[in-house]
């Protein structure tokens, strides 16, 4: 099978370096502990991310933050839903780049940018939050039976996912999941945060959740804008033909048809 | 903490050579070595169809290993991408009557939204975490589904797929070999329209229950040849391989009653001669 190539890079040096220089000009992601209930300052917190985001800065991730628990609960999720080949191609990668702090924030820090453009005048609000603990013991727990049904819970797997489930716990503590609607492309934003010595912070993001996690599935109309969008990078790309191919139904040469 | 400063502690920070790898996730000391444990493809997709179908219940042939890819699963009753469910069929059918235009009405509404939906949960984690987007789609199919609901499907996940179509593959069982693959391709949504001058011969064999038609798109070839058996058929087809010896490729047209089993009969019965496989749900193949 030929395969073609649109491999994404990750974030750069030059890219952690913007955060920095960026980040003293944005009002940043923290906010301080109120008399509110829990809920509340989580979703006051991501919503400020978010328009930090909107405001045009990639200073809106706080440099130096932990982002290893959100990295954690993101890949349990992923064993928990994501695709077997995707997981048989990646994990291995993604588990060695997780132990290292400065690919987990640039994981978040080339999500953020890869949104940033698209979240401008996505008009989003939060709607719901769940803690983080909560998503992180069921998506281990799925995880586990999944990859057992599938015959891919080989040991080291297994101990990996337990692994990954005391980190994510630990770090994100008393954070939260929030989600946040929004009018347009996206349409939908998870922000995670996390508590840490007194304050509260930002430290993860994503555009997908399934619903068995507090997502939903994307409706038709929602489906098809974000297929064009730019964040994915498939709009407007075209795909050389091979010489001589019929067409791109049947890409062989049309001399053997 | 001034600009200077946090500039200075970043570079500080980027020149420090990476961290060791969480202790927690290399406890033997070489992460690596954990997960060369990992099963191959073929072993993950046997797992799924054993559970929901059964291997028995795969069409059995010989074939071409099972390359990495996208898993479809089509039951008599349920559909699934990967391992999860997308769609309810009955006895094998697609009871959605609406069609989807995207697909040239050669699949249902309900699929296409629901392979779109699965493109483009692949987009973004293809994006998340630096791989590509599956061009290859392996279909492990019960040997009793109607090939209707093969081609709707199989044009359903073409037609919704972002770029362009993938390339596709039936599973089938082999005996004592485990899981094989038999490599197809369809006619587009809307048919091939070819020039004479394209030098194609477009052959194509229409396929029933009692009745089996070889003919060609060419105006030249001019003849229809009919059996009735498959032994007639790779006899018809190896005198056409002697005048046509650099053709590769055969358009098979399968009635609506034809079974994924005995279109796997078919498709072993032809590739000795002609190993390109198409598959075509009666579209226009016109050589003008």
């Amino acid at each position: 099978m030929s395969s073609h190539h649109h491999r994404r890079h990750g974030p750069t040096a030059a890219a952690l370096l913007l955060v920095v220089l960026a980040g003293t000009g944005c009002g940043r992601n923290r906010v301080l502990p109120s008399a509110l209930p829990d809920v509340e300052p989580s979703r006051r917190a991501a919503e400020s991310f978010v328009h930090c985001v909107e405001a045009g800065t990639s200073g809106c991730v706080t440099p130096g933050e932990d982002h290893a628990g959100w990295d954690a609960l993101h890949l349990l999720l992923w064993l928990a839903t994501g695709s077997p080949v995707g997981i048989l191609e990646a994990l291995p990668q993604q588990l060695t780049d997780h132990g290292n702090p400065l690919r987990t924030q640039g994981a978040f820090v080339g999500e953020v940018e890869r949104y940033a453009q698209a979240l401008r005048g996505a008009e989003c609000d939060s709607t719901a939050s769940q803690p983080a603990t909560a998503l992180v013991d069921r998506a281990a727990a799925d995880a586990r039976v999944r990859l057992e049904r599938l015959g891919m819970a080989r040991a080291g797997l297994l101990r990996a996912i337990e692994d990954l489930r005391v980190e994510a716990n630990t770090l994100l503590g008393s954070g939260h999941l929030v989600r946040l609607d929004c009018s347009y492309d996206p349409f939908r934003v998870y922000v995670v945060t996390s508590m840490r010595d007194g304050r509260l912070s930002v430290v993860g993001m994503t555009t997908v959740l399934a619903p068995e996690y507090g997502g939903d599935h994307p409706s038709r109309r929602d489906v098809d804008i974000r297929l064009q969008s730019a964040p994915l990078g498939l709009a407007g790309k075209s795909l050389p033909i091979v010489e001589g191919a019929v067409d791109e139904w049947l890409p062989f040469p049309v001399e053997e048809l | 903490m001034s600009l200077l400063a946090v500039l200075i502690a970043t570079l500080t920070a980027l020149a420090e050579p990476p961290a060791a790898p969480s202790p927690s996730l290399v406890d033997d000391g070489a992460p690596m070595q954990t997960f060369e444990r990992l099963p191959g493809f073929s072993a993950v997709v046997l797992s799924h169809v054993s559970i929901v179908l059964g291997v028995e219940a795969l069409p059995g042939a010989n074939g071409f290993p099972l390359e990495p890819g996208a898993f479809v699963t089509l039951g008599l009753d349920r559909v699934w991408a990967a391992d999860r469910e997308i769609a309810t069929l009955v006895e094998g059918r697609i009871a959605d009557t609406v069609a989807a235009p995207e697909c040239g009405d050669l699949c249902p509404a309900s699929l296409f939204d629901a392979f779109q939906a699965e493109w483009l949960a692949l987009a973004i984690e293809a994006t998340q975490r630096t791989i590509e987007i599956p061009s290859n789609v392996v279909i492990a199919a019960h040997g009793r589904l109607p090939v209707s609901t093969l081609l709707a499907s199989a044009y359903a996940i073409a037609t919704s797929r972002p770029l362009r179509p993938p390339s596709f593959s039936l599973v089938l069982s082999s005996s004592g070999r485990g899981l094989r693959a038999q490599p197809f391709h369809i006619v587009g949504p809307r048919g091939l329209r070819l020039s004479q001058g394209a030098a194609a011969l477009g052959l194509r064999v229409r396929f029933g229950k009692d009745r089996i038609a070889v003919s060609a798109a060419d105006p030249r070839y001019n003849r229809t040849l009919r059996g009735r058996d498959f032994t007639g058929l790779r006899t018809m087809l190896r005198d056409v391989k002697k005048r046509y010896p650099g053709k590769q490729a055969i358009v098979l047209v399968p009635d609506a009653g034809v079974t994924v089993a005995e279109l796997v009969d078919l498709m072993v019965a032809v590739r000795a001669e002609f190993p390109r496989i198409v598959l075509s749900a009666g579209q226009n193949l016109r050589l003008d």
